[in-house]
């Protein structure tokens, strides 16, 4: 199978690079690509919709419908692991519980489902594969997760002007959400971002995406169309093409956030969402 | 409100997806209504947009605004307008016949499965009606990422099943983005329209010698072939079908092979034309040859199963070859074949894996436990005789006439070995589903059905009639799957006048 | 030779593309490791991608950010920006598909305390 793959490859590779003799030098200035359709982007951008950026501008105005699909398929990433790992019963899956007592450092461990929770605060709840956390790993990890967070908000409204939006903000602040999973513990990000909250912030992500589609519908433009807000906002077409641009970036940034962090919850507990790496 | 048809034919799909989301933490027993209402509200809008094209010509919609190639545009004309119509129309009558499986089959993750379930069917209507090539890459991996997990539960093996359907798909899906990126960097545009033009400006004889837009098509059509599951790519198809649970079966088998069929008549049709999709005789004959041997294989394999889905996944492997050799057969009778063939076995294969979802609910599915079917479940025996018999293709069922345009195309091409493939599997279909007949007529019950008290003193080995059918509710959408087959079997000459004759270009031979 | 090594010069790049799909195809091919499979996935979708962006690349462009010096009336003076927006789309794609498969490998893992996809088939036909 091995010599049969490594020669199906070869002659693949042979056949594919054998098909480059028509393709346009690296950095040809008069390549197809170069001279159709995108000097109207560069050209357009920004005084049709204020962008600076105009791969921002191209994300989300001129083909804003591809990135709303793109989105789709985000959402649709975090609903399918769900529907596979996610191992839902009535009762907890997990059968032992530890309890550590921080001033001895005593573990105790309880047998479900008579589960009695030690009420004093020195007891904390650790996980089956526990190990001591160094103090300083996880004070400088969670030390950081604010200037992550506020970065990534940065990152989604410099869109228009520097490299950034969206997809690349909500991955940020999915990785702050990771950054405390992993220098505490996954209860730790369950109790800051629940599961329920997560999905329904998924759900709205895409939502306020299509919804800011649909709403132009209803204002009189195409689907997706800013441009029919103007009026309703008595600004020029331009200005409302930016504010629609902006829009979409926040949904976008909040469902890719949520998305990433259910995915790594999930994936990381083996569905329980209980004890996790 | 009629220009904004295109849309609304795809958008309550996804509002509907996020509704059964944010429902399933709030009200958790509306869920079903409310994707049910979705379905329907977008094939109400696919059936209107599709008389408005009929009667009115082809329509073109900006989304965005934008002008393509600036922006992004859906086309519907009859083709495509039909063919969405046909879709929404069947994920809405899978759906309406599914609701107990699904809660059987899905404990606590109902609403799940709905949003992927609504999902895919915007993934797949999307394709239909897309007029930008890069906008079909991402709808297919849409339509693909929920087959994926729909396909994941089942029996053991439909995890691995679908892990391994994940890999050759994706396979599929890179290739055709790889083709696409061969055609963006020689023509510099992504919309099909636009992209026909250039591509007859650039190639005005063919694709003979112009070794980059050639071979841009040979990648498109090896990942179209991927994704289709042609022979020899096929061999993802019976394994995902056949573990997965039977409502997800009876989603996605009559879906995803027809629209990447119909997404193959596309890109001969609308992209490369076809004068340009036709010039290389070596792909016409290497894919008319593919396409005799998935036939045979698929038509072979299914006479050595012994349970009733894997029969049919196999015999669905034939119908790709149908539809992929009518293409490249190159005439008029062959294409007009591959598009009534693509609503055709849309039909039947809704219809059979309906009905098989049913014999598998009250036996099992295996052969050796469907004896005396037909008078334990008469109104689902007979939706799989209809279904049966237009497989074959007995007239005036819809089997019959696109097996008719496709062996008059065959005959006229002198593709003598398609032709006799053809032949060859409508005898292989009959013996496979009349040997059903009779393990379902003259076979004994294997199994008790049902209570005897209610049947008092029966004679032993007299099945009570109906014992083992389904309720009216789950009936209901099977009978009109059943006779929709009859019905576009009978109004076949005014679909091919309507939609192949209004979209082949008109001197074609 | 003087121009098969012009040729080369001018196409490398493409070559370079072609041979990391060709590894990653291999990858999956080949190995029966599923998360060895999930990672040709990756090299695969990667080098389609890297193809893309080079599309894009000008001589002597800047990023497509406007730079208010050079102003936006000459398109030369910018790096393409539509091959970076489909690029864009295409590793969100591509990191989706990839979560789905993890979890897939994951609950294989789960039933069948492997993840070589050759032990998983025998455990299968054993049962």
């Amino acid at each position: 199978m091995k010599r049969l793959g490594l020669v199906l490859v070869l002659l693949a590779g042979a056949l594919f690079a054998a098909t480059t003799a028509e393709f346009p030098r690296l950095g040809a200035l008069d390549s197809a690509p170069s001279r159709h359709v995108s000097p109207r982007y560069i050209q357009g951008s920004m005084d049709e919709t204020h962008t600076p950026n105009f791969v921002t501008s191209v994300l989300a105005d001129y083909r804003g419908f591809d990135t709303m699909f793109e989105t789709t398929v985000v959402f649709l990433a975090g609903m399918s692991c769900f529907f596979i790992l996610r191992v839902l019963r009535k009762k907890t899956v997990t059968e032992v519980f530890y309890y550590r007592h921080k001033p001895t450092g005593v573990v105790l461990a309880m047998l479900a489902p008579r589960r009695v929770a030690p009420r004093s605060s020195s007891f904390e709840r650790i996980d089956a594969d526990w190990t001591p956390q160094d103090m300083v790993v996880e004070s400088m990890c969670l030390f950081m997760v604010p200037f992550i967070q506020v970065f990534a908000l940065y990152v989604i409204a410099h869109g228009h002007y520097s490299p950034g939006g969206g997809f690349q903000g909500g991955v940020l602040l999915a990785a702050s959400f990771i950054l405390v999973g992993l220098s505490r513990d996954l209860r730790t990000v369950e109790s800051l971002l629940a599961e329920k909250n997560a999905i329904l912030a998924a759900a709205a992500g895409v939502c306020i995406y299509s919804g800011t589609g649909l709403v132009a519908l209803v204002c009189g433009g195409n689907f997706l169309d800013y441009g029919a807000y103007a009026p309703f906002f008595g600004v020029a077409a331009p200005a409302a093409r930016a504010m629609g641009i902006l829009v979409v970036e926040i949904g976008v940034a909040l469902t890719v956030m949520a998305t990433l962090t259910t995915i790594y919850k999930l994936v990381s507990s083996r569905g329980t969402v209980e004890e996790g790496l | 409100m009629t220009s904004q048809l295109p849309i609304l034919a795809v958008a309550p799909l996804l509002f509907g997806a996020f509704a059964v989301t944010a429902g399933r933490f709030f009200y958790r027993r509306a869920n079903y209504a409310v994707a049910a209402l979705a379905l329907a509200a977008s094939f109400s809008a696919s059936v209107l947009l599709a008389v408005s094209v009929l009667t009115q010509g082809a329509q073109v919609y900006f989304v965005g605004g934008w002008p393509p190639p600036i922006g992004i545009s859906y086309v519907a004309d009859p083709l495509s307008a039909l063919m969405l119509a046909f879709v929404s129309g069947a994920a809405l009558t899978t759906f309406l016949a599914s609701k107990t499986e699904i809660e059987t089959s899905y404990p606590l993750k109902n609403s799940a499965f709905y949003a992927l379930f609504l999902l895919a069917v915007a993934g797949h209507m999307g394709i239909v009606i897309t007029g930008d090539a890069f906008n079909l890459y991402v709808l297919v991996e849409v339509a693909a990422l929920s087959g994926y997990a729909i396909l994941a539960q089942g029996k053991d093996r439909a995890m691995l099943s679908s892990l391994n359907y994940l890999f050759v798909g994706s396979l599929g899906a890179s290739l055709y983005l790889l083709g696409m990126g061969y055609l963006y960097i020689m023509t510099g545009s992504l919309n099909m329209a636009d992209l026909s033009a250039i591509i007859a400006a650039q190639a005005p004889g063919g694709l003979v010698g112009v070794t980059a837009l050639g071979a841009a098509f040979a990648v498109i059509l090896a990942g179209l072939f991927i994704k289709m599951g042609l022979f020899p790519f096929h061999s993802w198809l019976p394994a995902a079908y056949s573990f997965c649970a039977a409502p997800a079966a009876a989603l996605v088998a009559p879906l995803t092979t027809k629209v990447m069929a119909y997404v193959l008549v596309r890109m001969c049709l609308s992209v490369f034309t076809l004068k340009a999709a036709w010039s290389v005789p070596a792909i016409n004959s290497l894919v008319v040859f593919l396409a005799t041997a998935a036939i045979l294989y698929g038509s072979f394999c299914a006479l050595a199963q012994k349970s009733l889905r894997r029969m049919l996944c196999f015999i669905l492997l034939a119908e790709v070859g149908y539809m992929a050799g009518g293409v490249f057969l190159g005439n008029r009778a062959g294409l007009t074949g591959t598009i009534y063939h693509i609503f055709a076995d849309l039909l039947m294969t809704l219809c059979l894996f309906l009905a098989a979802s049913n014999v598998e609910r009250a036996t099992g599915g295996r052969f050796a436990d469907l004896g005396g079917l037909f008078r334990r479940m008469p109104v689902t025996a007979a939706a799989l005789v209809m279904g049966g018999l237009s497989m074959i293709g007995v007239p005036p069922f819809c089997g019959f006439f696109s097996k008719w345009y496709l062996l008059s195309g065959a005959m006229a091409a002198g593709s003598y070995g398609f032709a006799g493939a053809l032949v060859i599997s409508s005898l292989v279909n009959a013996v496979l589903f009349f040997r059903l007949f009779e393990i379902g007529f003259f076979g004994r019950p294997g199994a008790a059905c049902g209570p005897d008290e209610a049947a008092g003193q029966a004679r032993p080995g007299a099945v009570p009639l109906f014992c083992d059918e389904m309720p009216a509710a789950r009936l209901a959408p099977l009978c009109v799957a059943a006779a929709s087959l009859v019905a576009m079997g009978l109004l076949t000459g005014d679909f091919v006048r309507l939609v192949a004759d209004a979209v082949l270009p008109p001197g074609l031979g | 030779m003087h121009g098969l090594l012009a040729e080369f010069g001018d196409k490398f790049h493409y070559y370079a593309y072609f041979a990391i799909m060709m590894i990653g195809l291999y990858a999956m091919i080949a190995k029966t490791n599923l998360l060895k499979k999930c990672i040709g996935l990756g090299i695969f979708q990667t080098a389609i991608m890297l193809f893309y962006v080079s599309i894009g690349a000008k001589q002597g462009a800047t990023i497509p950010i406007v730079d208010p010096a050079l102003g936006t009336a000459d398109p030369a003076l910018y790096a393409n920006p539509l091959p970076q927006v489909l690029m864009l789309t295409a590793i969100v794609v591509s990191v989706a598909t990839l979560g789905v498969a993890l979890a897939l490998v994951q609950n294989l893992h789960r039933d069948h305390g492997s993840i070589e996809e050759d032990e998983i088939l025998q455990r299968l036909r054993g049962q």
